[in-house]
Protein backbone atom coordinates (compact mmCIF):
# COMPACT_ATOMS: atom_id res chain seq x y z
CA UNK A 1 0.00 0.00 0.00
CA UNK A 2 1.43 3.28 -1.42
CA UNK A 3 1.43 5.89 1.50
CA UNK A 4 -0.27 9.80 0.33
CA UNK A 5 1.46 13.29 0.12
CA UNK A 6 1.38 14.80 3.33
CA UNK A 7 -1.05 17.49 1.81
CA UNK A 8 -3.40 14.82 0.04
CA UNK A 9 -6.02 14.27 3.19
CA UNK A 10 -7.76 16.76 6.01
CA UNK A 11 -6.95 16.48 9.51
CA UNK A 12 -10.40 14.95 10.10
CA UNK A 13 -9.60 12.26 8.37
CA UNK A 14 -6.64 11.32 9.81
CA UNK A 15 -8.48 11.74 12.71
CA UNK A 16 -10.87 9.06 11.66
CA UNK A 17 -8.25 6.96 10.29
CA UNK A 18 -6.15 7.00 13.64
CA UNK A 19 -9.37 5.80 15.81
CA UNK A 20 -10.39 3.42 13.40
CA UNK A 21 -7.29 1.70 13.45
CA UNK A 22 -7.59 1.14 16.75
CA UNK A 23 -10.69 -0.85 16.51
CA UNK A 24 -10.54 -4.73 15.92
CA UNK A 25 -12.95 -6.90 14.41
CA UNK A 26 -15.86 -8.31 16.48
CA UNK A 27 -15.16 -5.01 18.64
CA UNK A 28 -18.88 -3.66 19.62
CA UNK A 29 -18.77 0.24 19.23
CA UNK A 30 -21.76 2.73 20.41
CA UNK A 31 -21.02 5.41 17.77
CA UNK A 32 -22.47 8.97 17.51
CA UNK A 33 -22.81 10.97 14.30
CA UNK A 34 -19.91 12.90 12.48
CA UNK A 35 -15.91 11.55 13.24
CA UNK A 36 -17.11 9.01 15.20
CA UNK A 37 -19.32 7.10 12.73
CA UNK A 38 -16.63 7.86 10.02
CA UNK A 39 -14.58 5.47 12.20
CA UNK A 40 -16.35 2.58 12.85
CA UNK A 41 -17.51 2.87 9.31
CA UNK A 42 -14.00 2.95 8.27
CA UNK A 43 -13.12 0.22 10.23
CA UNK A 44 -15.78 -2.29 8.96
CA UNK A 45 -15.01 -1.11 5.72
CA UNK A 46 -11.56 -2.07 5.67
CA UNK A 47 -9.61 -4.13 8.19
CA UNK A 48 -12.49 -4.69 10.51
CA UNK A 49 -15.66 -6.08 8.58
CA UNK A 50 -17.29 -7.63 11.46
CA UNK A 51 -17.07 -4.33 13.61
CA UNK A 52 -20.32 -4.19 15.34
CA UNK A 53 -21.83 -0.46 14.66
CA UNK A 54 -24.51 0.54 17.49
CA UNK A 55 -26.26 3.83 16.74
CA UNK A 56 -28.33 5.45 20.29
CA UNK A 57 -31.59 5.24 18.37
CA UNK A 58 -31.30 1.83 19.15
CA UNK A 59 -30.24 0.20 15.68
CA UNK A 60 -27.93 -2.82 16.71
CA UNK A 61 -25.59 -4.25 13.90
CA UNK A 62 -25.96 -1.25 11.48
CA UNK A 63 -24.44 -1.76 7.92
CA UNK A 64 -24.89 1.97 6.24
CA UNK A 65 -23.27 1.79 2.93
CA UNK A 66 -23.21 5.59 3.37
CA UNK A 67 -22.43 7.85 6.18
CA UNK A 68 -25.56 8.94 8.22
CA UNK A 69 -26.88 12.32 8.52
CA UNK A 70 -28.72 11.48 12.21
CA UNK A 71 -28.78 8.76 14.16
CA UNK A 72 -32.59 7.91 13.13
CA UNK A 73 -31.79 7.18 9.39
CA UNK A 74 -33.93 4.51 8.11
CA UNK A 75 -30.87 2.91 6.39
CA UNK A 76 -29.78 2.61 9.43
CA UNK A 77 -32.58 0.66 10.54
CA UNK A 78 -33.06 -1.37 7.66
CA UNK A 79 -29.35 -3.03 7.59
CA UNK A 80 -29.41 -3.47 11.60
CA UNK A 81 -29.39 -6.77 12.83
CA UNK A 82 -31.76 -5.75 15.22
CA UNK A 83 -34.03 -2.43 16.17
CA UNK A 84 -34.54 -1.96 20.03
CA UNK A 85 -36.56 1.12 21.57
CA UNK A 86 -34.51 3.70 23.46
CA UNK A 87 -35.04 2.36 26.82
CA UNK A 88 -33.85 -1.02 25.87
CA UNK A 89 -30.21 0.10 24.14
CA UNK A 90 -29.65 1.99 26.57
CA UNK A 91 -30.82 0.24 29.47
CA UNK A 92 -30.24 -3.66 28.64
CA UNK A 93 -27.58 -2.75 26.20
CA UNK A 94 -25.57 -0.24 27.27
CA UNK A 95 -25.73 -0.16 30.71
CA UNK A 96 -25.93 -4.15 30.68
CA UNK A 97 -22.43 -4.16 30.27
CA UNK A 98 -22.75 -5.38 25.93
CA UNK A 99 -20.93 -2.74 24.36
CA UNK A 100 -17.06 -2.44 23.99
CA UNK A 101 -15.88 1.09 22.92
CA UNK A 102 -18.02 4.41 23.49
CA UNK A 103 -16.92 7.47 21.13
CA UNK A 104 -17.60 10.71 22.60
CA UNK A 105 -16.56 14.24 21.43
CA UNK A 106 -16.95 17.81 23.81
CA UNK A 107 -16.19 21.30 23.50
CA UNK A 108 -14.01 20.91 26.39
CA UNK A 109 -11.25 18.42 27.70
CA UNK A 110 -9.01 18.56 30.73
CA UNK A 111 -5.85 16.59 31.43
CA UNK A 112 -7.71 13.87 33.32
CA UNK A 113 -9.68 13.24 30.24
CA UNK A 114 -13.22 14.74 32.04
CA UNK A 115 -15.43 16.56 29.37
CA UNK A 116 -17.57 19.43 29.47
CA UNK A 117 -20.51 19.43 26.63
CA UNK A 118 -23.00 21.39 28.82
CA UNK A 119 -21.80 25.30 29.03
CA UNK A 120 -18.86 27.51 28.30
CA UNK A 121 -19.12 29.88 30.66
CA UNK A 122 -20.73 29.91 34.15
CA UNK A 123 -23.89 28.25 33.87
CA UNK A 124 -25.93 30.48 35.10
CA UNK A 125 -24.97 32.76 32.53
CA UNK A 126 -23.09 31.31 29.96
CA UNK A 127 -21.23 32.70 27.02
CA UNK A 128 -22.31 29.31 24.44
CA UNK A 129 -24.78 26.78 25.87
CA UNK A 130 -23.62 23.67 24.08
CA UNK A 131 -26.12 20.89 23.25
CA UNK A 132 -25.94 19.41 26.90
CA UNK A 133 -24.83 15.76 28.49
CA UNK A 134 -26.75 13.87 25.26
CA UNK A 135 -26.22 10.48 27.14
CA UNK A 136 -22.50 10.90 27.15
CA UNK A 137 -23.03 9.97 31.33
CA UNK A 138 -24.50 6.62 30.51
CA UNK A 139 -22.21 5.99 27.37
CA UNK A 140 -18.81 6.74 29.37
CA UNK A 141 -20.45 4.97 32.63
CA UNK A 142 -21.69 1.64 30.35
CA UNK A 143 -18.65 0.83 27.76
CA UNK A 144 -15.90 -0.72 28.25
CA UNK A 145 -13.47 1.91 27.35
CA UNK A 146 -14.27 5.22 25.68
CA UNK A 147 -12.74 6.61 22.80
CA UNK A 148 -12.47 10.81 23.07
CA UNK A 149 -12.47 12.45 19.36
CA UNK A 150 -11.62 16.37 19.59
CA UNK A 151 -9.57 18.65 17.44
CA UNK A 152 -6.70 19.88 19.37
CA UNK A 153 -6.56 23.62 20.11
CA UNK A 154 -5.99 25.05 23.69
CA UNK A 155 -9.30 26.23 24.16
CA UNK A 156 -10.66 22.76 23.78
CA UNK A 157 -8.05 21.50 26.01
CA UNK A 158 -8.27 23.36 29.07
CA UNK A 159 -6.69 23.28 32.79
CA UNK A 160 -10.40 23.92 34.09
CA UNK A 161 -13.57 22.93 32.82
CA UNK A 162 -16.24 24.97 32.74
CA UNK A 163 -18.79 22.70 33.80
CA UNK A 164 -17.53 18.74 34.23
CA UNK A 165 -20.42 16.62 31.91
CA UNK A 166 -19.25 13.28 31.31
CA UNK A 167 -15.92 11.56 34.53
CA UNK A 168 -13.00 10.71 31.95
CA UNK A 169 -12.77 7.64 34.09
CA UNK A 170 -13.14 5.06 31.22
CA UNK A 171 -11.09 7.19 28.44
CA UNK A 172 -8.99 4.86 26.94
CA UNK A 173 -7.82 7.10 23.89
CA UNK A 174 -8.11 10.55 22.88
CA UNK A 175 -7.72 11.14 19.07
CA UNK A 176 -6.86 14.44 17.91
CA UNK A 177 -5.90 16.26 14.62
CA UNK A 178 -2.37 16.53 15.73
CA UNK A 179 -1.77 12.85 17.65
CA UNK A 180 -3.36 10.28 20.17
CA UNK A 181 -3.28 10.94 24.03
CA UNK A 182 -3.49 8.40 26.79
CA UNK A 183 -4.05 7.65 30.47
CA UNK A 184 -0.64 7.64 32.17
CA UNK A 185 -0.20 7.06 35.60
CA UNK A 186 -2.67 8.50 37.99
CA UNK A 187 -5.15 8.60 34.73
CA UNK A 188 -3.38 11.75 33.45
CA UNK A 189 -3.37 12.20 29.90
CA UNK A 190 0.06 12.07 28.30
CA UNK A 191 0.52 12.31 24.46
CA UNK A 192 1.68 8.85 22.93
CA UNK A 193 1.52 9.17 19.23
CA UNK A 194 1.97 12.01 16.97
CA UNK A 195 0.42 12.79 13.38
CA UNK A 196 3.18 12.90 10.57
CA UNK A 197 4.55 16.71 10.11
CA UNK A 198 3.29 17.16 13.82
CA UNK A 199 6.15 18.23 16.05
CA UNK A 200 5.50 17.45 20.25
CA UNK A 201 6.05 21.30 20.56
CA UNK A 202 2.76 22.17 18.29
CA UNK A 203 0.70 19.75 20.57
CA UNK A 204 1.64 21.25 23.63
CA UNK A 205 1.21 24.69 22.40
CA UNK A 206 -2.26 23.49 21.64
CA UNK A 207 -2.60 22.04 25.07
CA UNK A 208 -4.20 24.35 27.90
CA UNK A 209 -2.29 22.60 30.48
CA UNK A 210 1.62 21.63 30.72
CA UNK A 211 1.36 18.06 28.49
CA UNK A 212 3.17 15.18 29.00
CA UNK A 213 4.72 13.68 26.58
CA UNK A 214 6.08 10.00 26.52
CA UNK A 215 9.78 9.76 25.90
CA UNK A 216 9.59 8.50 22.29
CA UNK A 217 6.14 9.20 20.97
CA UNK A 218 4.92 6.59 18.18
CA UNK A 219 5.14 8.25 14.48
CA UNK A 220 1.87 7.64 13.10
CA UNK A 221 1.28 6.81 9.81
CA UNK A 222 -0.72 8.76 7.56
CA UNK A 223 -3.71 7.46 5.87
CA UNK A 224 -3.03 4.52 2.97
CA UNK A 225 -4.39 4.91 -0.20
CA UNK A 226 -7.29 2.16 0.28
CA UNK A 227 -7.96 3.67 3.56
CA UNK A 228 -8.61 7.27 1.79
CA UNK A 229 -10.85 5.61 -0.53
CA UNK A 230 -13.00 3.81 1.34
CA UNK A 231 -13.19 6.95 3.34
CA UNK A 232 -14.54 9.11 1.07
CA UNK A 233 -16.74 6.09 -0.19
CA UNK A 234 -18.96 6.48 2.79
CA UNK A 235 -19.54 9.99 2.30
CA UNK A 236 -23.29 10.66 1.32
CA UNK A 237 -23.81 11.74 -2.30
CA UNK A 238 -25.16 14.74 -1.02
CA UNK A 239 -23.15 16.83 0.38
CA UNK A 240 -21.41 16.78 4.11
CA UNK A 241 -22.74 14.82 7.25
CA UNK A 242 -24.70 16.98 9.26
CA UNK A 243 -25.20 15.89 13.10
CA UNK A 244 -28.84 15.97 14.12
CA UNK B 1 -39.05 12.56 20.96
CA UNK B 2 -37.95 14.47 24.04
CA UNK B 3 -34.41 14.63 23.25
CA UNK B 4 -33.66 17.51 25.66
CA UNK B 5 -34.52 15.17 28.68
CA UNK B 6 -31.82 12.42 27.52
CA UNK B 7 -29.13 14.42 29.84
CA UNK B 8 -30.48 12.99 32.88
CA UNK B 9 -30.95 9.16 32.28
CA UNK B 10 -33.71 10.11 30.23
CA UNK B 11 -34.08 6.44 29.01
CA UNK B 12 -35.02 5.56 32.80
CA UNK B 13 -37.10 8.31 33.31
CA UNK B 14 -39.21 7.18 30.31
CA UNK B 15 -39.16 3.57 31.68
CA UNK B 16 -40.57 4.87 34.59
CA UNK B 17 -43.14 6.98 33.61
CA UNK B 18 -44.90 3.67 31.12
CA UNK B 19 -44.62 1.55 34.16
CA UNK B 20 -46.33 4.15 36.51
CA UNK B 21 -43.22 4.13 39.29
CA UNK B 22 -42.25 7.19 40.45
CA UNK B 23 -38.80 7.29 39.66
CA UNK B 24 -36.17 5.24 37.39
CA UNK B 25 -32.63 4.09 38.45
CA UNK B 26 -29.64 4.10 37.12
CA UNK B 27 -26.31 3.05 37.38
CA UNK B 28 -23.26 6.01 38.05
CA UNK B 29 -23.84 9.69 37.77
CA UNK B 30 -21.16 10.04 40.08
CA UNK B 31 -18.27 12.63 39.91
CA UNK B 32 -20.12 15.07 37.57
CA UNK B 33 -21.51 18.51 37.70
CA UNK B 34 -24.83 17.82 36.83
CA UNK B 35 -25.88 16.01 39.63
CA UNK B 36 -25.96 19.54 41.40
CA UNK B 37 -28.11 21.12 38.50
CA UNK B 38 -30.35 18.01 37.60
CA UNK B 39 -32.59 16.03 39.99
CA UNK B 40 -30.86 13.13 40.64
CA UNK B 41 -31.06 11.18 43.99
CA UNK B 42 -28.39 8.73 45.11
CA UNK B 43 -29.82 5.45 46.66
CA UNK B 44 -28.92 2.11 48.21
CA UNK B 45 -30.23 -1.33 46.71
CA UNK B 46 -31.39 -2.77 49.48
CA UNK B 47 -30.61 -6.25 48.45
CA UNK B 48 -27.49 -5.46 47.66
CA UNK B 49 -25.78 -2.39 48.94
CA UNK B 50 -25.00 -0.65 45.37
CA UNK B 51 -24.73 2.94 45.39
CA UNK B 52 -27.12 3.85 42.55
CA UNK B 53 -28.95 6.55 41.19
CA UNK B 54 -32.73 7.43 41.24
CA UNK B 55 -33.94 10.00 38.78
CA UNK B 56 -38.01 10.83 38.31
CA UNK B 57 -39.97 9.13 36.21
CA UNK B 58 -41.77 11.09 32.93
CA UNK B 59 -45.35 11.25 34.01
CA UNK B 60 -46.85 14.16 31.06
CA UNK B 61 -50.33 15.58 30.84
CA UNK B 62 -50.25 15.13 27.42
CA UNK B 63 -48.00 12.90 25.12
CA UNK B 64 -47.83 13.56 21.45
CA UNK B 65 -46.24 11.41 18.78
CA UNK B 66 -46.87 10.56 15.27
CA UNK B 67 -47.55 7.23 13.87
CA UNK B 68 -47.65 5.30 10.22
CA UNK B 69 -50.63 4.44 10.65
CA UNK B 70 -54.13 3.92 12.47
CA UNK B 71 -57.43 1.93 11.85
CA UNK B 72 -60.90 3.19 12.58
CA UNK B 73 -60.93 1.96 15.47
CA UNK B 74 -58.06 4.04 16.86
CA UNK B 75 -55.61 1.68 16.92
CA UNK B 76 -52.54 2.79 16.14
CA UNK B 77 -49.13 0.65 14.40
CA UNK B 78 -45.52 2.46 13.94
CA UNK B 79 -42.33 1.03 12.73
CA UNK B 80 -38.67 1.84 11.95
CA UNK B 81 -36.78 3.57 14.91
CA UNK B 82 -39.42 3.14 17.75
CA UNK B 83 -37.73 5.99 19.99
CA UNK B 84 -39.77 6.02 23.06
CA UNK B 85 -43.17 6.55 21.63
CA UNK B 86 -44.73 4.04 23.09
CA UNK B 87 -42.87 5.01 26.59
CA UNK B 88 -44.48 8.48 25.93
CA UNK B 89 -48.02 7.21 25.28
CA UNK B 90 -47.77 4.43 27.99
CA UNK B 91 -46.96 7.26 30.47
CA UNK B 92 -48.72 10.18 29.49
CA UNK B 93 -52.26 10.81 31.17
CA UNK B 94 -53.45 11.81 27.66
CA UNK B 95 -52.44 11.07 24.43
CA UNK B 96 -52.70 12.53 20.73
CA UNK B 97 -51.49 10.37 18.04
CA UNK B 98 -50.92 11.75 14.72
CA UNK B 99 -50.78 9.37 11.67
CA UNK B 100 -49.68 9.43 7.91
CA UNK B 101 -52.67 7.66 6.91
CA UNK B 102 -55.77 5.73 8.75
CA UNK B 103 -55.91 2.30 6.97
CA UNK B 104 -58.71 0.07 6.94
CA UNK B 105 -56.78 -3.10 8.38
CA UNK B 106 -53.81 -2.58 10.20
CA UNK B 107 -51.21 -5.44 8.97
CA UNK B 108 -48.91 -7.03 11.61
CA UNK B 109 -45.48 -6.22 11.13
CA UNK B 110 -43.23 -8.42 13.42
CA UNK B 111 -41.16 -5.95 16.16
CA UNK B 112 -43.54 -3.12 15.16
CA UNK B 113 -44.78 -0.62 18.03
CA UNK B 114 -48.51 -1.51 18.35
CA UNK B 115 -51.08 0.67 21.12
CA UNK B 116 -54.06 -0.16 21.40
CA UNK B 117 -56.89 2.50 21.10
CA UNK B 118 -57.58 2.21 24.78
CA UNK B 119 -54.36 3.26 25.18
CA UNK B 120 -54.48 6.58 22.92
CA UNK B 121 -56.97 9.61 23.83
CA UNK B 122 -57.04 10.71 19.91
CA UNK B 123 -55.87 10.12 16.89
CA UNK B 124 -55.51 13.15 14.05
CA UNK B 125 -54.62 12.23 10.40
CA UNK B 126 -51.44 14.23 9.43
CA UNK B 127 -49.69 13.51 5.98
CA UNK B 128 -46.11 14.01 5.94
CA UNK B 129 -46.58 14.90 10.25
CA UNK B 130 -42.93 14.16 10.83
CA UNK B 131 -41.76 16.89 8.01
CA UNK B 132 -38.89 17.78 8.10
CA UNK B 133 -38.31 14.19 9.39
CA UNK B 134 -39.18 10.86 7.59
CA UNK B 135 -42.04 8.49 7.96
CA UNK B 136 -40.41 5.28 7.10
CA UNK B 137 -42.24 3.19 4.37
CA UNK B 138 -43.55 6.31 3.95
CA UNK B 139 -40.82 9.33 2.45
CA UNK B 140 -37.79 10.53 3.41
CA UNK B 141 -35.73 13.29 5.36
CA UNK B 142 -35.75 16.46 4.19
CA UNK B 143 -31.96 16.78 4.88
CA UNK B 144 -31.73 20.24 3.08
CA UNK B 145 -34.60 21.75 5.59
CA UNK B 146 -32.14 21.23 8.52
CA UNK B 147 -29.62 22.57 6.84
CA UNK B 148 -31.91 25.83 6.66
CA UNK B 149 -33.26 25.46 9.65
CA UNK B 150 -29.16 26.10 11.06
CA UNK B 151 -29.32 29.35 9.79
CA UNK B 152 -32.77 30.08 10.68
CA UNK B 153 -32.68 29.09 13.94
CA UNK B 154 -29.33 31.40 14.93
CA UNK B 155 -31.08 34.02 14.48
CA UNK B 156 -33.57 35.32 16.66
CA UNK B 157 -35.66 37.34 14.46
CA UNK B 158 -35.26 34.73 11.41
CA UNK B 159 -36.67 32.28 13.66
CA UNK B 160 -39.27 34.44 14.76
CA UNK B 161 -40.41 35.24 11.15
CA UNK B 162 -40.48 31.50 10.17
CA UNK B 163 -42.67 30.84 12.96
CA UNK B 164 -45.03 33.17 12.60
CA UNK B 165 -45.40 32.22 8.82
CA UNK B 166 -45.00 28.12 9.31
CA UNK B 167 -46.85 27.71 12.45
CA UNK B 168 -48.18 30.40 14.30
CA UNK B 169 -50.46 32.16 11.52
CA UNK B 170 -51.29 29.38 10.11
CA UNK B 171 -55.20 28.86 9.86
CA UNK B 172 -56.35 24.93 10.73
CA UNK B 173 -56.15 22.79 7.69
CA UNK B 174 -60.25 22.39 6.83
CA UNK B 175 -61.56 19.14 8.49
Amino acid sequence: MTQVEAAAYTGDEMMAVAAARRLRNGMVCFVGIGLPSQAANLARATHAPNCVLVYESGTIGAKPTHLPLSIGDGELAETADAVVSVPEIFGYWLQGGWIDIGFLSAAQIDRHGNLNSTVIGSYESPRVRLPGAGGAPEIAAGCRETFVMLRHESRAFVEKLDFLTTPGKGVTCVVTDLGVLEPADRGELMLTELHPGVTADEARGATGWDLRVSDDPRQGKPPNRDELAALRALKPPNGDTVAR
Amino acid sequence: MARAAQARGAFARWDGGAAKLPFGVVRGYEGNDLAARTRVARIRCPFTGEQLAAVPAIRPEVGLVHAQQADREGNVLLWGIPGVQKEVVLASRRSIVTVEEVVSRLEPRPNAVFLPSWTVTAVAVAPRGAHPSYAHGYYGRDNGFYERWDEISRDRERFRNWMARHVLEREPLPV
